[in-house]
């Protein structure tokens, strides 16, 4: 049997911002990605040039 | 009575302080996309609870735990170090060796900047696997998902480390505009809050090739 990819747990725990706020928020960013943005979030591209961007 | 989680938390012991917040954002973030989910000291904010009360509370939800004992420096106001990360990490160890059955299941990854630095300041746990983070984010993220790796039923397939570590460079290039995005900047960001972002991105992220 093939295994099945991990879940994203989500749990309950007290914030400052609101959990609707938060993926409102996410969905914003998510919807202005560039093709080599996108590329990144699925875990592809190149790692090395990736963490150069933020100074890695 | 342990949470209902008790197979999926994992406990992270490591320095809270800003110099090390950079280390301890990668640990989380590789947690929660490996299918896990992160417990710490700084999730509760209730005053009334004694610290160490609410450390064993969390030791005792928590099957799983990582260490990070590689703060040894002496603390520059005191000149002395300080001993809370091997403290806990004592706890651990004593809750799977003394608890119940379920406590017994306890399984922990430790950490330090070397891999063999630990025998000079702490040789009694000796005979423990400990693995080098080198204070760099990408090998930590690829150490600490190795380690979920080994102890996540062959059912279930968590990502890579690299992918995992991309996902992370992604996110952190995106959070300045999701804090923007609700009215807060990154150092105004709760423990619970960042979780709650590195949460919900990931659920919102495709799924990783």
């Amino acid at each position: 049997m093939k295994p099945k990819l991990r879940t994203i747990v989500t749990t309950k725990r007290v914030g400052s911002v609101s959990r609707k706020d938060i993926r409102a928020a996410v969905r914003a960013v998510a919807a202005a990605r560039t093709p080599e943005m996108e590329r990144l979030v699925r875990g592809e591209g190149n790692l090395k040039k990736a963490a150069r961007a933020i100074g890695k | 009575m342990p949470s209902s989680e008790y197979e999926r938390n994992v406990f992270v012991n490591c320095p809270l302080d800003g110099e090390y917040r950079y280390l301890l954002n990668a640990i989380v973030f590789a947690i929660q996309d490996c299918g896990y989910i992160t417990r710490c000291a700084l999730e509760v904010s209730d005053g009334s609870e004694v610290r160490i009360d609410k450390i064993a509370n969390i030791i005792r939800d928590c099957r799983l735990g990582i260490h990070d004992i590689s703060r040894t420096e002496a603390d520059c106001d005191t000149n002395l170090p300080r001993f809370n990360m091997p403290l806990e990490l004592g706890l651990f160890l004593g809750a799977k060796r003394f608890g119940r059955a379920q406590q017994k299941l306890k399984s922990c990854l430790i950490l330090d900047v070397e891999r063999y630095r630990y025998q000079k300041f702490i040789s009694d746990i000796a005979g423990q696997d400990i693995a080098a983070h080198s204070g760099d984010e990408v090998t930590t993220i690829r150490v600490v998902r190795d380690w979920l790796s080994s102890v996540t039923p062959n059912s279930v397939r968590i990502p890579g480390g690299a992918a995992i570590a991309k996902r992370y460079i992604a996110f952190v290039m995106e959070l300045p505009t999701l804090c923007n995005n609700v009215h807060l900047t990154i150092d105004e960001l709760t423990f619970n809050d960042h979780l709650n972002q590195v949460e919900e991105w990931l659920k919102d992220a495709p799924p990783p090739t």
